[in-house]
């Protein structure tokens, strides 16, 4: 395992889920290996780990899902953002956007605490 | 883990939880394992690899079934209200637009749940909760049928381990008087634990303390609120105020909790005195009893069950103390540990209701139960009826909703749903009923001198849950056989027209309705026949004695510490002095009264008889003053009657009754023979009367022996004794006399149930008069029920044919073949029904046969008589609508529709 990788937060995963379904309708799989390529693995999610929060955020209302045929004509179940998603992905990533702002602030300050 | 191959196919009913988790996850990993094994690696290293990467399946796939079986019952919950509001919105939208029907049908139903209610509530109050104001009473055990003597109390309380606490009481018949009147009241002996031991607070002041009980404490008493109410009308503070009982002062310190009455259903409790000092004022008839002497039993015992411990471990702690006692008094005790068995020790609940002659109370509420579910039944049926007439005028509503797709299923479950909607709404008109009816009953009471007004009868939640649930299966009764019925599928056809086809099948059902409805009708009013006529043969019965003009008053004198001379005083002073006025005729006094329910047998001995061997049976006494048998005016039928010239000093004397010459002197005179009674009383014959019904109308003839009061005044002289007035008018009249005559001659001696004998004694025919009056009631309920159903199933019957019958009169059909026309199907329903009622009759009747006096469960007019009643009725709400058939006028008739 790469010794430069980061354990997730709880609850960062949703938001990584909501933003990875956000473009189409994609399997389980396809959003391990988006996030995989996307943090360049930086992020290790634990892949099973994955489909109890895909559950979750189906049974909350804010993904929706249906089963269809995947690039290799094997059966897979699609999920994609429902419009409750789509806000509360909006929501979650202005927070996490300020979220994120504040911490690289603190730590790249300057000046010490007076 | 490969699922078995027909799961997929459920696939086409919902989407399978499992199913579904473990595909996903196998392709998820099957992926990995591909994408791997393209990068080279062997299959073996690539599936490892894959799961590795993947995690805990096991867990992950449990994690996933969890949400999907949460998520799967949370919708079809959701759906299942969403479709419920939908129902209830449509039901309510539905009944709102048919006021008429929806006012008809919750009245009725109201009626039959009320009814029901009411009878529920009584039962609630009388075998499911009998101890108001005892804390948790399923932990209290009484010993039934088992008296002890104070000593012997110690001595269990002592060693039951398995109890937290025992106490001890004897219910006392008292005289209680605040100075200016003397009444009886059921007083309580009990230990100073008392209150404790059940957990019963106090409403004002406070309960009897362990220290009320200690030697030298000053004489306190605690009420009930009952008695409080009762004895203090005027609202004024009872908290101190000092009351004397049977002569000896005590000092009210409390008012018990609102209900609590003791621990017996039947005699209930209206003051408690602690044991100790009621014994320190005890009355002379006392004598030679005290509280530590072993030899007088006569304390119930009830106790608490510590915590963790049964009723067995209570019941052999008892039972072992007992053996230790019958070994360590045997002078005292032959069986006390006979007695401590489960059969005896009990839950106080059980042993509450023992004492009201319990298999009559729980037959006589069975009884009510099947009239009160009758009356439902037919109060269901007439709103089905009514259900089945409005389902016609939908037909076109269900016909086209059926049209447009809707599942039969769900059109069924509409009409339920309306159903119970109207059920609801009736059930809560039901509990308006059963308080107006709990209100009505508290001034009732019923036989074995049981009021219902000492029961707590109320509505609480079992009685509303009852209500409920109730009313929701008469929903279902009423309305499933209409649903099914109106949404078949040939109502297809409704669609064209208001064609009849269908409406035939739906009058079959309206027909098997009304047939039913007759048949129990029929039933609830041969009850009330059957009791009707029971009451006529009972207050018909010669009892040998005339009771018409007679007035009684009950009296004490032995509470009061009198002594005998001074009591024969009053008795005789009480008799002159009545005797003097013009309208009484005779004044007696006697320890018993006919048709009275206590009853003296003693043990005797007769010249002339030997009983057989190991019969001990006594003969019932009645010791009296001479003019008693005068005042029942019971025949002399050989010898002299008492006169003034028995007195004590005198040859004691004595009357026997016809019985009693016949059966112990049969061809031999009775005149002259000694009877003894004891060593010291023997009394020589003087007369025979008459046999009277001593104790009720349908026994057998008894010996009894009558003997002289002024012989017998230092024994049955201090006992209760009634004054018996013989007047020339109404006996009500004399009632104020006799209780000048009583205040005046002796105003310390407490004087109780002054009334007509009739009042007296009316308990005799109560149950009879409780079957007329609640059968006859319900019965008429029922008649109305049916007479409207037969009204609206034959005036449907003729709005359905207005055009056939309007062809007929055009063509020149006479009114009597009109009338034939619309009545004999309807006619031949009815007598169908009465036959079926009369074969239910016959198999219910035997259920009341023991409350039926003198006549068979079968009787021929009770039958005849409901049959005819009920034909009549029937007749009449069927000719109505059948005439207005006769006044159809074809032009209208044959144009409309």
């Amino acid at each position: 395992m790469a010794t430069n990788s980061v354990d997730l937060f709880q609850g960062t995963l949703d938001v990584l889920i909501l933003k990875a379904v956000s473009w189409a309708p994609v399997h389980g799989y396809s959003i391990a290996r988006w996030l995989e390529q996307t943090t360049d693995d930086v992020l290790r999610v634990e892949e099973g780990s994955l489909y109890p929060a895909l559950h979750r955020l189906e049974a909350r209302g804010l993904l929706a899902s249906e089963w269809g045929l995947s690039e290799n004509n094997r059966r897979a179940k699609f999920y994609e953002l429902t419009p409750k998603g789509r806000r509360q992905l909006r929501v979650e990533a202005s927070t996490w956007a300020r979220f994120a702002d504040a911490v690289s602030r603190v730590l790249g300050a300057t000046a010490q605490p007076a | 883990m490969q699922p078995l191959a027909w799961r997929r196919y459920l696939r086409f009913w919902r989407p399978d939880v499992e199913d579904d988790v473990d595909e996903e996850l196998r392709f998820h990993v099957d992926m990995r394992e591909r994408e791997y094994t393209a990068a080279g690696r062997t299959e073996r290293e690539a599936r490892a690899e894959a799961v590795r990467r993947f995690g805990n399946v096991e867990a992950v796939r449990d994690a996933c079934y969890e949400i999907g079986h949460q998520q799967e019952r949370h919708m079809r919950f959701t759906e299942f209200m969403y479709g419920l509001r939908n129902d209830i919105v449509f039901a309510l939208r539905q009944l709102a637009r048919n006021r008429g029907f929806t006012i008809a049908a919750v009245l009725t139903l109201a009626l039959g749940i009320g009814a029901n209610g009411l009878v529920f509530g009584l039962v609630n109050a009388l075998l499911l909760h009998p101890l108001p104001g005892v804390a948790a009473p399923d932990r209290v055990v009484a010993v039934n049928n088992t008296y002890v003597s104070y000593p012997s109390y110690r001595d269990f309380a002592r060693s039951n381990a398995a109890l937290s606490g025992l106490a001890a009481f004897s219910d006392r018949n008292t005289a209680v008087s605040d100075g200016k009147r003397t009444e009886m009241a059921s007083a309580a002996v009990v230990t100073g634990n008392y209150f404790a031991v059940l957990g019963v607070a106090p409403s004002h002041g406070r309960v009897l303390v362990p220290r009320d009980d200690d030697p030298g404490a000053p004489p306190v008493a605690v009420v009930s609120a009952a008695f409080a109410r009762h004895f203090f009308p005027d609202g004024a503070e009872v908290i101190g105020r000092v009351l004397d009982l049977n002569g000896m002062p005590v000092t009210i310190v409390g008012i018990a909790e609102n209900d609590f009455h003791g621990m017996q259903l039947d005699s209930p409790e209206e003051l408690w005195v602690p044991a100790r000092a009621w014994m320190a004022l005890a009355p002379t008839s006392f004598n030679g009893l005290n509280l530590d002497g072993r030899g007088w039993s006569w304390l119930g015992m009830i106790g608490r069950l510590a915590p963790g411990a049964t009723i067995q471990q209570a019941t052999a702690a008892f039972h072992t103390s007992a053996v230790h006692q019958d070994a360590s008094y045997p002078d005292n005790y032959q069986s006390l540990a006979k007695r401590m068995t489960g059969d005896n020790v009990v839950s106080a609940g059980q042993a509450a209701i023992s004492g009201i002659a319990h298999g009559t109370v729980v037959r006589a509420t069975a009884i009510v139960f099947v009239v009160v579910a009758i009356v439902l039944l037919i109060a269901c049926a007439n709103v089905s009826n009514l259900l089945l007439a409005r389902a016609m005028s939908r037909r076109r509503e269900i016909g086209i909703r059926m049209a447009v797709g809707a599942g039969r299923r769900r059109l069924v479950r509409q009409l339920l749903t309306e159903s119970g909607v109207l059920a609801l709404a009736a059930s809560i008109f039901g509990l308006l009923a059963t308080q107006a009816g709990m209100r009505a009953l508290s001034h009732v009471t019923l036989p074995e001198g049981f009021s219902v007004a000492t029961v707590e009868v109320h509505i609480d939640w079992r009685v509303m849950m009852y209500t409920i649930v109730l009313a929701l299966v008469a929903s279902v009764i009423f309305g499933v056989a209409p649903a099914l019925q109106s949404t078949r599928h040939d109502m297809a056809g409704a669609l064209k027209d208001g064609s009849p086809g269908a409406g035939r099948r739906r009058l079959t059902l309206r027909r098997t309705l009304l047939i039913a409805q007759v048949a129990l009708s029929l039933v609830l009013l041969v009850g009330a026949g059957l009791f009707a006529r029971s009451l006529q043969r009972a207050l018909a019965t010669d009892p040998g004695f005339d009771g018409a003009h007679v007035a009684v008053a009950s009296v004490n004198a032995g509470l009061i510490r009198s002594d005998s001379a001074r009591t024969g005083q009053i008795y005789d002073a009480v008799v002159r002095r009545l005797s003097a006025m013009p309208n009484v005729r005779f004044a007696a006094w006697g320890t018993t009264l006919p048709l009275d329910r206590g009853s003296d047998s003693e043990g005797f001995q007769l010249d002339g008889y030997t009983p057989p061997a190991d019969d001990h049976t006594g003969v019932e006494t009645n010791d009296v003053t001479p003019k008693y048998l005068q005042a029942f005016s019971i025949p002399l039928m050989r010898g002299r009657l008492f006169n003034d010239h028995d007195g004590p000093s005198a040859q004691h004397v004595a009357i026997i009754n016809e019985t009693a010459a016949r059966r112990f002197l049969p061809g031999k005179d009775p005149l002259g023979r000694r009877i003894m009674f004891g060593s010291a009383d023997t009394a020589i014959i003087v007369g025979v009367v008459r046999d009277i019904k001593y104790h009720e109308l349908r026994e057998d003839p008894r010996p009894v022996v009558y003997r002289a009061l002024g012989q017998h005044l230092t024994t049955s002289g201090l006992t209760p004794v009634d004054l018996v007035v013989m007047s020339t008018g109404a006996p009500s009249a004399a009632l104020g006399e006799i209780r000048q005559a009583l205040h005046e001659v002796a105003p310390e001696v407490p004087v109780y149930d002054v009334s007509t004998f009739a009042d007296r004694t009316g308990h005799t025919v109560l149950a009879q008069r409780l079957g007329v009056f609640v059968l006859g009631l319900f019965s008429l309920l029922a008649l109305a029920i049916t007479a409207v159903g037969i009204y609206g199933v034959v005036g449907y019957g003729v709005t359905q044919r207005t055009q056939e019958i309007g062809i007929r009169v055009a063509l020149g059909a006479r009114v009597g073949a009109i009338l034939s026309l619309v009545l004999i199907e309807n006619f031949a329903s009815i007598l169908l029904g009465l036959v079926i009622g009369i074969a239910v009759s016959v198999a219910l009747a035997r259920l009341i046969s023991s409350f039926l006096f003198g006549i068979s469960a079968v009787d021929t007019i009770a039958f005849g008589v409901a049959s005819t009643v009920l034909l009549l009725v029937g007749t009449v709400a069927a000719l109505i609508p059948a005439l207005r058939a006769t006044r159809v006028n074809p032009v209208i008739a044959l144009r409309g529709d």
